[in-house]
This record gives C-alpha cells, structure tokens and sequence, in this order.
C-alpha cells in the first residue's frame, strides 16, 4: 500500500514537473513567436544566393498573373528575424531602389529597419542614402538608428550633410527618454569636437543647432509620453530659451495624431497658463473644430469671457464657418461680447464672403451696430476686396469704431490697389480720405509682401 | 508487476500530456497587449470614440529595457567617441504585438483590421504606423482578401483620416491585386472621391492588368484622361518599360498634344525603377524625334543633379541635334555652380543646344542679378543668341518685374518668339498691375485672343 502512494506521488510530481519544464523551456511557438515579426519579409525560398527578398504572396491574385516577370521571390511575406547579413542588405537595398512597384519597394525598406542594429546601421544607411532627407523613409530610418544606437547614431549626422541628427535624437528619446535627455542637457557643442564639422567648418551657429536638435528632442519626447515632452518645454521657456513655447506645437502634433479631438482639446486646457497654454489650446480648437465644430464650440465657450483664449473663439468660428458659416456667426453671437467673439466674428465672415458673399451681407444687414458688427464686417470686406472692391470699400466706410474703419479702408484699399491701381487711385481722389489713409494705402509696411510670401 | 504496468502508462501518458499542455499554455498572446500606447495624461471618453480608439489613447507606452538604455548610452556620451556609445538594443517597435497578426494565423478579423489600421495611423512610433500598415498591405495580397476586408479597412482607414500616402499605397494594391473588384469600386465610390481614388488605383491595376487599365483611361475625356495617363504611365513602368514607352508612342502616333510632357513622365519612372543608368541607356536607344528629346531631357536633370560635370559631357554628344537642344538648358537649370554652368556654355559650339543652354543661363540671372544681364544683353549684336538670351532673361525676371520683362521682350527680333515671350511675360504683368497691364496690352500689338491666356487669374 505504501509502495503504492509512493508510486503515484512520483508520477505525480514527474506529471507537474512535466508541465513547467514544457511550460518554461518549450513554449510553444514561443521561440518563432520570438523571433518571428511580421515586417514584410522572409527568407526567400527560390533565393539561391541565400539573400533575403520580399514580394508578393506566390498564390496571391496578382501574383500569379505576373509570375516569374519580376523575379521577386513569391513567398509569403514573413521576417525571420535574425541578423541580416551584408548578402541581405545589398539585396535589400537593390529591391528598395529598383523594386518594379512600390509596394516591393515599401516592404524591402521595412525589413532593412526590421533587421537594423547599432552594428549594421552604417550599411543599411548605404542602402537608403540615395533618398531625400526629407522623405519619410530617411527620416524613419534615422529615428529607428536613434532608437537602437543613442549618441552614435545623432552624432553620425555631425559629419553629414543631410538633416539626420534631428530625427535620430527623436528616435532615441522616443526609445530612451531619460538618456536621451541627460545627453542632451550635458551638450557642449563648443568644446566637443564632434561638433566641428558643423559649428567650425559649416559655420552653423550653435544656437540654430541646439534649437534643431532640441525640435528633434521634443518630438521624441513627445512620441514617448507628452507629458514628459511638456514638462521640458516648460523647462525651457523658464530657463529663458528663446522661441520654447512654440515646441509645444511639436507635442500638440503627438497629441492630436493619437487622441481625439475632444481629448487633445482638454489636454490642452489642462497645461498650466500661459502663452505655451494659449498656443496649444488655438491649435487644438481649429483641430476640433474641423473635427466637430458643435461639440468644439461647446468646449470653447468655456473660455469665451477669459481675454487669453480668444483666438480659441476665433478658431472655432473659422473652422465652424467653412462647413457652415451662419451657423458659426449665429453661436458667435450668442456669446458674451469681448475680443473673442470679435476676432470670431471677423473669422467667420472672412469665410463666408469667399463661399457666398451675398449671403454674408444679408447677414451683416440684419446685425445690431456693436463692436462684433464692426468685426463682422472688417472679417467681410477683407475678403470681398479681392473681388469686388467697390462694394468692400462701402462695407468698410460703414464701420462705426474709428480705429477699425480706418484699418478697414487701409486693408482694402491695399487689396484693390494691388487689384486694379488705377481704379484704386481714381477712388482715393473721389472719396476724400485723409492724407495719412493715402499714404498707408500706398506704403504697406515691407514685411506684409514677406508674410504673405511665407504663408503661400 | 502485471497490475502496475497500466498504471505507469497511464502515468507516463499523463506526464507527457502535462508538458504538452505546459509548452502550449505559455505560448498563448495576451489580447491585452494588441494596442500600441503610451503612458499619459488627462483621459476622456469623447461622445462617439471607439472602444479601439479610447484603449489606444490609454495604454501605456514601455520604454525599450533600462538595462540597455541609460546605463549604456546616457549622460555624457557627446564627450566621448561616437563609437564607444554603441548600445546593444533591438528594434521591436513599441506597442503592437506583430506575432499576433502573423499571416499563419490566417485571415485578418474586422476587429485586427482595425486595431492596425488605427495603429497605421495614430501610433506614436513611425515605424510602428509602418509595419501596421505593411500587413495590412500583406494581408492584401493573399487568396482569402474579400473585399469585405477592402472595405473594412477603407472604413476604417477614412474614420480615422488616412494619410494621402496611405491611400495611395491602398489603393494601389488594391488595383494590383483584386484588379476586378477595385475597377468595380469606381462606380460605387461617392463621385467627390472618384477621381482621387482611381488615380491611386490605376498604376497597381496598369502594373498587372495594363491593357484594362489602358481602356480605362481610353473612355476618359480632357483633362480627366491627360492627369490619369500620368497615373496610368507609372503603373505600365511598373509592369513593363516597353509596354509603356510604346504605349507613349502609341498617344504621339494619335496626335496626343501631351505626349512629349508623357514621355518625360515615362523618362522619370524608368530612371527611378531602372537607376540612372538604365534610365540613360533606355533614353538614348529611343527612336529619334521630339520623343526622344523629351526623354533625353527629362534625363539630363536626373543626371545633372547627381554629376553635373558628368552629365554635361554626357550631353556634348547631342550638340548639333535640333530635337535634343532642350537638354542643354536643362543640365544649366539643374546645375547649382553658376559659373562652371556658365563656362560650359561659353565652350560648346554655337548650335541650337548651346543657344537653350544660354537662354537658361539668361533666366537664372534675369531672376537674380537682373542688371548684370541687362548690360550683357545691350552688349550683345542682335542676333539669334541674343533672342535667346532675352527670352530666358525675361522668364527669370517676370516673377519680380512683369513690366520691365513685357518691354524686353518686344526687343526680341524673331516674330513668334517675340509674341510667345511678350505674352509669357505679359501674365506676370497682369497678375501684378492689372490696369496697367490693359494699357501696355492696348499697346502691344498681340493679337486680341491672347487676352484671355494673360489676364485670366485673379490675383494671389
């Protein structure tokens, strides 16, 4: 009997030893699992040469029909992910730049970064050189470089002509926060001579680099975690970096590409106040409002009496008004009376007079005289100028403010000179606006040109 | 002994079942760990989000291993050699569980299509969004895709705001590889997208089907049908460079008024699929004609932004060829050292070639040292290469100074030159003083009916 307990306890224990041993050491599919990744690319069975090639499915649709006309491999699309060899590489890079579609050559590109080291980096790189720095297979190529090989990869591109340091830096601290950023505070760029090439021989300054670098920073930052690419920002502007509270537009972009509007939106309201706060609140109202401009005007209400967030209002009304502009100026005008609504009044009817003028002044005509009256038709006749600059020019003279009459006449007196000069002249001697209304009609400050330049 | 023996057997089966079970327990994915993510912030449920969408926003992002990370790479790695700061890490994206959407595991759910379209398109990581988007394209190209998953991943892919690329590459392999059920979506997609769609639809249909695609774009008319040539160019490039530069051929032989602005079209595929060299040889084999010169010219500005030097002796060989004259401005237009572009064409003989080249060099300095070009020109006998000249000089400075480029052009002594380039000019002038371009039209002597090719924009 005892002999007998014995027995089954020792199979007992061989049963549940059994277990772990298959459960720890041979999972199943565990070591494929591991090292399998779905990336495009599989060793190609019809290779003879042994390299690594991607292509279509062999029993696919497609595939069949075009069989043996691309000598693309037909093997499914797996990677077994080992290290590439140099024999890979080369094969790779081949299909990514003479790949006979650009589906190949996406999944070529994906298996080079797929089987990226900090080691084989300088090869793969070799690989992808030939493409502009700004396209996004460059850049990602660098970010994921940044991501496995940290300061060598960012300070490669010290060496470089090609705008790589930055997307690396991003990589990295997308990968890496923490080191990254340590890095990039003990930067020393005049006494590294890493740096060289750049400050010394391309005599970039070191401020424009440590801003480069820094966007680089940010983005990552923000891909990691935005809160903690916030927080730098805010560092930043404290410590008195000049230009640091527009990187918060950097983390706005993270945000909005992976919340929702209405998300991003209190995001933003959630940063503490100030002008970084302003910057990412109007950015993210002219998000949710393209989005959902019922549900964004409910949420820009909430700030309509702060002075601060008036380009909130302005964006809401803008964006609301290219979907459905009296809609916009109706909400408008249902909010307290202030600078916002003010500049969403002149927003809105800006994009009204572009889709239908006529509407938009049968509906000025209906407006009590106020101060977003006067905005309203500012916003309307700066539009209308372009077209019809007789008509926006009685617009304009029937403001009842001075100050935005006067702007008012300007801002379309400018547009109609440029339109038809001689027109415009013929009216300045008729109408009898002051000298100094001429003058500034005539002289536009320089740098409008440039800005209207910069905005094309 | 009799009685134990089954026993152990049934003990020995039982202990082998046990590992059997032990390996396949460990092996099983957690359906957790599908969503890409990120560690962060305020979280609010929006009215209408997608339980898909709220887990992405939510999860949280893992950072790659410490053990690999700040130790080995942190502060103070700019002081030292780049090399010495070589980490050890791998590239495994940062979110999404790749294994659990293998092609073995068969047919992608409408539930994985959309965890990796939303992936595509809002992962934080880049190439996590591009190894998403890669199955999906994956999934694409297997027997078992229906078009139910097309359009389930469509849907998603439009909720969610696709980029332009991503639509592209979709419906490119749409085409290629359900040719029939992606020619049949252009009757079913809403009308504002149609166009759109087939645009990025044709080349993967040309590339595998291109006589269908070639009848496709045939019942097109106008503008419609000269944009979807371009499209269907890329894709007859992609399947077959012969059967698309006959194809281009073909359009000349019908009388096709854009078939030299197709051909340079065609001339940019073959390079990009067949490399610069194979681009030069393809080109330089065709049958000679205005064809060939567009060929020979798209080339010549692939060439010249890679080796100016090289391409312009490349391009000597063409001189004294009338129909390849354009080259020589285009190796000018694409070579950033002005002066060695300017000795070049100092040295090649007179032929209508150099004179392009001259005028190219005319209009880089009508646009930028304006009155170093106008004491040159004053300088130069009224000849053909002075034409030449004013006419690229003219095409620099109208941009800035459309009325200066209007009274300069008049000064050219060939007639339809003269009238090509007072009206080329002219547009600038009436884009930047419209009254006064009405007076100096007046004036002109232009024909009546080029008004309207002069005047017809509103201003910027």
């Amino acid at each position: 009997m005892k002999k007998n307990f014995l027995l089954h306890g020792a199979w007992i224990i061989a049963a549940v030893l059994s277990f772990y041993i298959g459960a720890t050491f041979f999972p199943a599919g565990g070591n494929d699992d591991k090292e399998r990744m779905a990336t495009g690319v599989r060793k190609g069975p019809a290779d003879e040469r042994g390299n690594l090639t991607v292509g279509k499915g062999g029993s696919s649709k497609a595939s069949a029909k075009r069989s043996g006309g691309d000598g693309v491999d037909s093997g499914s699309l797996e990677v077994v992910k080992r290290k590439l060899t140099d024999g890979d590489i080369e094969s790779l890079g081949e299909q990514l730049r003479k790949g006979t579609n650009p589906i190949e050559r996406r999944f070529a590109f994906t298996a080079l970064l797929a089987g990226l080291t900090a080691e084989n980096a300088l090869q793969v790189r070799k690989q992808i050189e030939h493409m502009d720095h700004r396209s996004a297979e460059f850049r990602e190529f660098h970010y994921a470089w940044g991501a496995v090989g940290g300061a060598a990869a960012v300070m490669f591109g010290a060496d470089t002509e090609e705008d790589d340091m930055s997307p690396a830096l991003t990589g990295w601290a997308s990968a890496d926060p923490e080191a990254a950023l340590a890095w990039f505070n003990n930067l020393d760029m005049e006494n590294n001579a890493g740096f060289d090439a750049l400050l010394k021989d391309r005599k970039i300054p070191a401020a424009g680099l440590t801003g480069h670098l820094m966007r680089g920073l940010v983005q990552g930052l923000a891909d990691a975690n935005p809160d903690t690419a916030t927080q730098f920002v805010q560092d930043m502007v404290a410590s008195g970096h000049e230009g640091a509270e527009g990187m918060i537009h950097i983390v706005a972009g993270a945000v909005m590409r992976s919340d929702s509007p209405a998300e991003a939106a209190l995001w933003s309201e959630g940063l503490p106040e100030g002008k970084m706060r302003d910057m990412a609140m109007n950015r993210m109202a002219g998000h949710f409002a393209r989005s959902d401009p019922e549900a964004a005007a409910s949420w820009a209400e909430n700030f309509s009496s702060e002075p601060s967030s008036a380009g909130v209002i302005g964006e809401v009304g803008q964006n609301w008004a290219r979907r459905d502009a009296q809609a916009a100026v109706e909400w408008l005008g249902s909010l307290p009376a202030g600078n916002g609504q003010n500049i969403g009044m002149h927003r809105a009817m800006n994009q009204w007079a572009e889709r239908d003028p006529t509407a938009a002044s049968e509906y000025l005509s209906t407006m009590a005289a106020s101060d977003s009256k006067d905005a309203a038709v500012r916003g309307f006749s700066s539009r209308l100028a372009w077209e019809n600059p007789q008509a926006a020019m009685s617009w304009a003279e029937s403001i009842g403010s001075d100050e935005q009459r006067r702007n008012a006449i300007i801002g379309v007196g400018r547009a109609w000179s440029k339109r038809d000069a001689q027109g415009a002249a013929e009216w300045m001697v008729s109408s009898g606006v002051s000298e100094d209304v001429q003058q500034a009609i005539l002289n536009p400050p320089k740098d409008e040109g440039d800005a209207r330049g910069r905005r094309r | 002994m009799k009685n134990k023996l089954p026993i152990n057997c049934f003990y020995f089966l039982l202990t082998t079942a046990m590992f059997v079970v032990g390996s396949q327990f460990s092996g099983s994915p957690s359906s957790a760990s599908v969503r890409p993510g990120k560690g962060h912030h305020v979280k609010v449920i929006p009215p209408g989000s997608s339980q898909g969408l709220s887990a992405l926003a939510g999860a949280g992002k893992p950072a790659l291993p410490s053990e690999n990370s700040s130790s080995k790479s942190g502060a103070g790695d700019n002081d030292r050699p780049a090399s010495l700061a070589v980490v050890e890490r791998e590239w495994d994206g940062k979110g999404l569980r790749f294994e659990d959407f293998a092609l073995e595991k068969g047919p992608l759910s409408e539930g994985q299509i959309e965890e990796l379209v939303i992936a595509a398109i809002k992962s934080s990581d880049p190439v996590e969004r591009r190894r998403a988007f890669d199955r999906i394209l994956q999934e694409m190209q297997q027997d078992s895709f229906t078009v139910e998953q097309a359009m389930a991943i469509r849907k998603v892919m439009a909720n969610n705001k696709a980029s332009g690329e991503q639509w592209r590459d979709f419906d490119y392999a749409w085409g290629a590889n359900d040719p029939e059920a992606a020619v049949a979506y252009i009757e079913k997609i809403p009308e504002q997208y149609r166009n759109g769609y087939t645009g990025n639809m044709l080349p993967g249909l040309a590339s595998v089907e291109p006589q269908i695609a070639i009848d496709l774009v045939a019942e097109m008319e106008g503008d419609l049908r000269r944009r979807m040539t371009g499209r269907l160019i890329e894709g007859l490039a992609d399947n077959d460079i012969g059967v698309a530069t006959e194809y281009v051929f073909g359009l000349a032989e019908n009388e096709d008024p854009h078939a030299t602005q197709h051909m340079r079209k065609l001339a940019r595929e073959v390079v990009d699929n067949e490399g610069l060299e194979g681009g030069l040889s393809w080109a330089e084999n065709l049958e000679e004609g205005p064809l060939q010169g567009a060929a020979l010219w798209q080339v010549a500005n692939e060439f010249t932004s890679e080796d100016p030097e090289a391409a312009s002796q490349w391009a000597e060989q063409f001189v004294g060829q009338d129909q390849n004259a354009r080259l020589f401005g285009e190796v000018v237009r694409e070579w950033d050292d002005r002066e060695a572009a300017e000795a070049w064409v100092d040295s090649l003989e007179p032929s209508q070639g150099q004179r392009d080249a001259l005028s190219a060099v005319f209009g880089f300095k009508g646009a930028n040292q304006p009155h170093e070009a106008v004491q040159e020109i004053i300088d130069m006998p009224v000849s053909q290469d002075r034409d030449f000249a004013i006419n690229g000089f003219i095409s620099g400075l109208a941009s800035q100074d459309g009325e200066s480029a209007v009274i300069w052009a008049a000064e050219i002594s060939d007639p339809g030159m003269r009238e090509s380039a007072m009206i080329r000019a002219g547009r600038h002038f009436f884009r930047q003083d419209h009254q006064a371009a009405v007076e100096w039209f007046n004036a002109s002597g232009l024909p009546e009916d080029s008004l309207s090719h002069m005047a017809g924009r509103k201003p910027d």
